[in-house]
């Protein structure tokens, strides 16, 4: 027994040498030493490295593969091979648990050079040195084409990255109007009852009044609800109370802060407001216009019973109906939806809107990582290859962004995969709505065109959607998502469009990154506010008592946290 | 005659055979066990990944105060006491008596199906369960609800009252287990010799009698074993299922220690302080694994090792 052990230990030492002996041998890999030469490399599409360097990633899988590509041989890595770029790939997992299997890596020291963090994470990686400071290099190794990029949001986003002074990763733009929710509701009920579209809160709750009294779908039962909360996540995008409160001029959310009066404030602090829309919120519940079963309703409940026609109004995001309009007409095709800004009310009669940051995520350079260069270089050729791709031919388009059925898979190969224009799609609602109006297609992008003859698909047979099966059912769904998001005026983003025509946006204000002070202060806010919020709709406690949350919340860490904010916001205003 | 004993001990393995075989999971267990274990050391250090292990600072008992001073922790451990102790209890009363039930059931088919419809549940997540329970309970034309409303009874919001919320937690967990658990006691049932029955009848004894004198002691040392084994999980309220099942209206009497450490740990990724309560909950499990062995030695004259 001894003797085994002693064997099994030595087998340990030997192996954990080993793997000694081969870090070692990396390592002696010589960077090139002309810095301006290099920097040129990085930042040109034509700039090919002369000594080829390995760069350690780690892989979400794809569903689907097209051709012959598979997640370690594709064309991108054979144009990153080309660049000069040897691809180490640490692992491939499915893309749904990437995210896991990261912070598992990185809790065991040994993870990708190049990865993506988020927005909650980001600070505490830099402050635990997982990640390097690239600060030196921003200027020079990004190329134009990527800066222009970043441009997107006036630097705003940039300046999330930084933290005292120092960048440690490159944002990953997104469109702040995107996230903003806005008022889903049936149309098709709004007809049977002769009601109007509602343009306040109050109007709203008159609508949800009659949607669940006066059997809107006509089907001779009590089975309706005016409107539709989800109390499982509060925060969540798809009906939680902290959007519905948007109606109210506020926004519950933890680590959401917004200007008054030249200081920050936390965007659910405003007392009258919540008391205000919780008041309204209570007492539609308290009538029965909310079921009682909210609590336990989570987003995607609320998407298939919103689909089956059991509610008639929900806040969500644009893209709220893309999975199930097909769904909902199958199931009555009658049905119509429609999205409508979000409402004023009372409290806010401008109708204002809190409007997010776009960044949510950051790539990032391991601090292990000896090639800086790998992060931007890989970063430029996205930019160059994916978002910038008018300058490619029609090939490389399809071989490295669009994919192309049979052949390629596209974008979502690339290290840095997704980097599309924040514009997009404000771009295809005005070009797609238009060109389904007027049936001119000019102007219309190679996507905007894909787009619209799937709409156009789904429009035609519309009527005839029982006699669809397999695949025109399929197209048929596809063209229902876009239609649902692009189609019309009153499609998901034609809200949003209103919205950004109005410009009636409080505008997020704590353009930093929370550190682990405020993170930890934070902690149990969260459950604590998700707690308090749910009791007071549910009728357990008053919507004064809002008031006495407001109290405990500061004393509990939210008084830490506003000063920590504001004590950035005098010094970066 | 003599070819046949020799071939017979040729046949017969050497000692070293037998340590050879169980040489794979004592590695097995080194690895996978042992050397983890090593982890510890996490809880007093402030790990910080791109440090590594051994590069991160010791900061003592830091963690372990915080965790003592923080006013949610005290909250969360009451309600996993209450939880995992009633769980405890009741799924080792209610298998028992179901097994004895279900023993004494003489038609062949009826005791094999119950077994087989109490034992399905087991087979599934809670993943799948809480999305089903979510259902079956809702107030909201919940198949409990409406069978309490044609029965004119008051609905209940099952998983949304903060006072019913930890029984309809621990309700649901025996329901699941029932089967699993119950199976020990009734492969001890089937071992106890018939012989015994028979005298007692001739003496008299009736049914009752009999599960008594003879049934119950018979698999009493099974009992003390389950008890024994089930005492570790004191501080296991059942975190799948909690978190499957809770929602905002009963954070109060449903949050326990380990959605708290999932909210701090996982979410925050505070590694050093989950490592910290991972190591606060094995050790209370540790004693009371002593514990209660020690008094089902006393006791019941029952010992493992």
């Amino acid at each position: 027994m001894k003797k085994a052990i002693c064997l099994l230990l030595t087998a340990c030492m030997a192996f954990s040498l080993a793997a000694c002996g081969q870090k070692a041998e990396e390592e002696t890999v010589q960077a090139p030493v002309n810095t301006e030469e290099l920097a040129e490399t990085v930042r040109s599409i034509d700039g090919k490295f002369e000594t080829p360097f390995t760069v350690k990633v780690g892989l979400g899988e794809q569903e689907t593969y097209q051709g012959k590509e598979s997640s370690t041989d594709n064309a991108w890595i054979d144009l990153y091979k080309d660049y000069g770029i040897d691809l180490d790939i640490m692992y491939v997992v499915p893309g749904t648990e990437a995210n896991e299997k990261l912070s598992q890596m990185i809790m065991s020291g040994n993870y990708p050079d190049v990865f993506n963090v988020s927005l909650e994470d980001y600070v505490d990686y830099v402050k635990q040195g997982i990640v390097a400071d690239i600060t030196d290099y921003y200027d020079d190794y990004l190329s134009d084409a990527a800066k222009d990029y970043l441009a997107y949001d006036g630097g705003d986003s940039v300046k999330r990255a930084t933290i005292d002074g120092r960048i440690y990763g490159i944002p990953q733009m997104a469109s702040s109007t995107d996230q903003v929710s806005v008022l889903w509701i049936r149309k098709d009920w709004l007809n049977n009852l002769g009601l109007e579209m509602p343009k306040t809160a109050e109007e709203a709750a008159e609508v949800a009044r009659a949607f669940t009294f006066e059997d809107p779908d006509g089907n001779g039962q009590d089975d309706t609800y005016g409107f539709a909360v989800n109390g499982m996540d509060i925060t969540d995008a798809c009906g939680g109370i902290a959007h519905v409160m948007n109606m109210f001029g506020a926004m519950p959310r933890q680590l959401r802060f917004i200007e008054e009066n030249g200081e920050i404030i936390w965007a659910g602090q405003e007392e009258e407001k919540m008391v205000s829309g919780l008041t309204w919120l209570s007492d539609l519940y308290a009538e029965g216009c909310v079921p009682k079963d909210f609590v336990t309703s989570d987003a995607n409940k609320l998407r298939a019973d919103f689909a089956s026609g059991k509610y008639g109004m929900v806040v969500a995001p644009m893209w709220w109906m893309m999975d199930y309009l097909a769904d909902a007409l199958k199931y009555d095709p009658n049905a119509d939806f429609a999205a409508l800004p979000i409402p004023g009310s009372e409290v806010n009669p401008d109708g204002t809107v809190y409007f997010p940051s776009a960044t949510i995520s950051f790539w990032v350079l391991s601090s292990k990582c000896e090639h800086p260069e790998a992060l931007f270089k890989l970063f430029n050729m996205s930019v160059d290859y994916i978002v910038n791709n008018k300058d490619r031919t029609t090939e490389e388009y399809e071989k490295y962004a669009a994919g192309k059925a049979g052949m390629y898979t596209g974008k979502s190969l690339a290290v840095i995969p997704y980097l599309d224009d924040p514009a997009d799609n404000y771009n295809n609602y005005l070009m797609e709505s238009q060109a389904i109006a007027t049936g001119n297609t000019d102007g219309l992008t190679p996507m905007q065109k894909t787009h619209y003859e799937s709409e156009m698909f789904f429009l035609n047979n519309k009527e005839n959607l029982a006699e669809l099966s397999g695949e025109d059912w399929s197209q048929f769904g596809i063209g229902a998502s876009y239609y649902s998001v692009f189609g019309f005026e009153e499609a998901g983003y034609g809200a949003l469009h209103k919205m950004v025509e109005a410009d009636k946006w409080k505008k997020e204000a704590f353009l930093s990154m929370p550190d682990q002070e405020m993170l930890s202060a934070n902690a149990n806010l969260a459950a604590m506010t998700s707690e308090a919020i749910v009791k007071i709709v549910m009728g357990q406690q008053e919507p004064e008592s809002y008031g006495d949350f407001l109290e405990q919340w500061k004393e509990k860490g939210g008084d830490t946290i506003l000063k920590k904010v504001n004590e950035w916001y005098q010094e970066n205003k | 005659m003599k070819k046949m004993s020799s071939g017979k001990k040729t046949g017969r393995p050497t000692p070293a055979a037998f340590h050879l075989m169980l040489l794979v999971p004592v590695i097995v267990t080194i690895i996978f066990y042992y050397i983890p274990m090593g982890g510890i050391v996490l809880a007093f250090k402030e790990y910080k990944p791109g440090l590594g292990i051994f590069g991160s600072e010791w900061v003592g008992i830091k963690h372990f105060q915080y965790l003592m001073d923080m006013p949610e922790f005290h909250g969360a451990l009451k309600n996993t006491l209450f939880i995992a102790l009633w769980k405890i209890v009741l799924n080792l009363v209610l298998p028992v008596v179901f097994a004895l039930m279900l023993n004494e059931v003489s038609t062949k088919w009826f005791k094999k199906t119950a077994q087989t419809l109490t034992f399905i549940p087991y087979f599934l997540s809670w993943v799948v369960l809480g999305g089903i329970l979510i259902d079956f309970l809702s107030p909201d034309g919940g198949m409990v609800n409406s069978v309490l409303k044609q029965l004119g009874l008051q609905e209940i919001y099952f998983l949304g009252d903060v006072k019913i919320f930890p029984f309809t937690i621990i309700a649901s967990d025996v329901w699941k287990n029932m089967g699993y658990n119950s199976i020990v006691y009734l492969a001890a049932l089937t071992g106890i010799d018939p012989a015994l029955y028979e005298a007692s009848a001739l003496d008299g004894a009736g049914r009752w009698k009999q599960t008594l004198h003879i049934t119950l002691p018979s698999i009493a040392p099974f009992i003390v074993l389950m008890t024994i084994l089930s005492l570790g999980n004191v501080l296991n309220a059942g975190f799948d299922q909690i978190f499957n099942l809770y929602n905002p209206a009963v954070y109060e009497s449903g949050d326990i220690i380990d959605t708290l450490v999932y909210r701090l740990g996982m979410v925050q990724r505070q590694y050093s302080l989950s490592t910290a309560v991972g190591l606060f909950k094995s050790f209370i499990s540790m004693i009371l694994i002593l514990l209660s062995y020690k008094l089902a030695d006393k006791a019941a004259g029952y010992q493992v090792f």
